[in-house]
């Protein structure tokens, strides 16, 4: 190679530097497990596809994380239906643990669905999605606390909260007056 | 690489010898230890001890180490006579060393008979093929004749067998920067960083190259790579803090101010604007003036 014939051009200015990128000369090997598909492509192509698939992956994730309660829910369901409809410890346990988590998921979807927030990832569909599936997590343990009766459905589940019964007429008997 | 201790102990012996207080031979040994070229010095006070034939006797089989030695200054100092001779010596007590043989080799290329110099190689590693001193002497040998493309070729070569080799991975690297090929030169600090990455000065080629490339994403890089410079020389590298400087500005005229980053980069610029201003206040004072006007032109121009 002449001296400064890659830097400078034969008619430039003397110190006149090019500083044009040569790394897609062909004549020129490259070093040992260097790519080259990476020079095909200009940078911005490279950057938007490389967008594109993370934009693509976030969605992705965003819906398995918004189906995820579906596996729970079907678990919920078969240990309910094991811990039989009487009352005792493992029912009550089972049933308020099955209340509980749909409650503190639904308090946390926002959080839930920050990694994925994206300019280009809609995340309204798995949002609606997660809240669906956890209400209905939250119905299946209401109605369970219904089946073991813990639910005041009745009349006499309100008793204490009833006024009393005003008196109308007041009799009695066998009193002496005299 | 030549540690600070390793420098001071060099220099101190070198003065010693110089000043004629004696230990020329520790001296050459300390060379040869630390690789480091110091051919005058060496052709110097390795002739004073083997045309001592008291002095060199008392070397016992550590006396052939410095023939060579001693043929190797010589041959950098062009001093070609000197060098046959030692050659010479070492070629009559051994008669098959490929050693001596790769002596032999580069006297030839030392006198410019590449032809010949070529063939004595090819020989060479015909018997050895893992001769990694050879492989390398004609990669010198191709670049010393211009033929920039044999050399990367040849070092290709080289680096397919000899893959942890970080000098050569540098060489590489300095070869394609000098053609412009920024993208393979950054290849190959890339290579050099995942082997060495405590080494401050890949980190810094590194980021230079990326720097060159331009690109918000490269320049975004390039500015962590400064900063990993800055961190792993505790903030004493000005290039680097320059570096940092450069790369904001950039980013930020890229950016148009759209970046969400931009506070964190004018705040990182500023903090290397400072430690600039005491370095400079501190080394070179009467500079200070232009660093300051070429800071605020590179905030302005941001």
């Amino acid at each position: 190679m002449e001296k400064g014939k890659g830097v400078m051009g034969s008619g430039g200015r003397r110190w006149g530097v090019d500083f044009s990128d040569n790394s897609t000369s062909r004549d020129i090997p490259d070093p040992p497990g260097f790519s080259r598909a990476s020079l095909d492509q200009d940078d911005s192509t490279l950057s938007r596809q490389k967008k594109d698939a993370e934009s693509n992956w976030k969605a992705q994730k965003a819906w398995e994380v918004a189906q995820a309660p579906m596996k729970n829910l079907l678990m919920m369901g078969f240990m309910m239906w094991m811990a039989g409809s009487t009352v005792h410890l493992f029912s009550i346990g089972i049933t308020f643990s099955a209340l509980w988590q749909p409650i503190s998921a639904l308090q946390s979807v926002g959080k839930m669905f920050e990694p994925y927030k994206d300019n280009k990832v809609e995340l309204l569909g798995p949002k609606l999605l997660f809240i669906a599936l956890n209400l209905g997590g939250l119905a299946l343990g209401v109605w369970k606390l219904n089946a073991l009766g813990l639910l005041p459905t009745h009349t006499s589940d309100w008793v204490s909260s009833l006024a009393p019964a005003q008196e109308v007429e007041f009799s009695g008997g066998g009193v002496n007056l005299g | 690489m030549v540690t600070k201790s390793e420098e001071t102990q060099l220099s101190r012996l070198e003065n010693q010898v110089d000043n004629g207080g004696g230990g020329a031979w520790e001296y050459l040994c300390l060379v040869r230890k630390l690789k480091v070229r110091r051919s005058e010095k060496v052709l110097k006070h390795g002739l004073s001890i083997l045309n001592d034939p008291k002095h060199r006797s008392s070397l016992g089989s550590d006396e052939w180490t410095l023939y060579e030695q001693v043929a190797v200054a010589a041959m950098d100092c062009q001093c070609l006579d000197v060098a046959k001779d030692c050659t010479k010596v070492l070629q009559k007590r051994f008669p098959e060393s490929k050693r001596v043989g790769r002596l032999e080799a580069m006297l030839l290329e030392a006198k410019g008979s590449w032809e010949l110099a070529e063939k004595a190689y090819t020989s060479l590693l015909e018997d050895n093929p893992l001769d990694q001193a050879i492989h390398k002497r004609r990669v010198a040998m191709a670049k010393a004749q211009g033929k920039i493309s044999v050399a990367i070729d040849w070092l290709n070569k080289y680096l397919e067998t000899f893959m942890a080799d970080h000098d050569a991975w540098r060489e590489l690297a300095e070869i394609y920067i000098s053609l412009q090929m920024y993208k393979q030169a950054a290849f190959c600090y890339e290579e050099l960083i995942l082997s060495q990455p405590t080494v401050p000065l890949y980190h810094l080629a590194y980021a230079d190259v990326l720097y060159t490339l331009g690109g918000l994403e490269n320049l975004q890089t390039a500015k962590k790579y400064y900063s990993s410079t800055i961190d792993l020389t505790g903030g004493k590298n000005t290039r680097a803090l320059f570096g940092i400087c450069l790369c904001t500005s950039a980013v930020t005229q890229l950016t148009k101010g759209k970046s969400k980053e931009d506070k964190e980069g004018s705040q990182l610029q500023s903090l290397a604007a400072k430690v600039l201003e005491k370095d400079y206040k501190q080394r070179a004072p009467d500079k200070l003036p232009q660093l300051t006007t070429a800071l605020k032109s590179l905030t302005l121009s941001s």
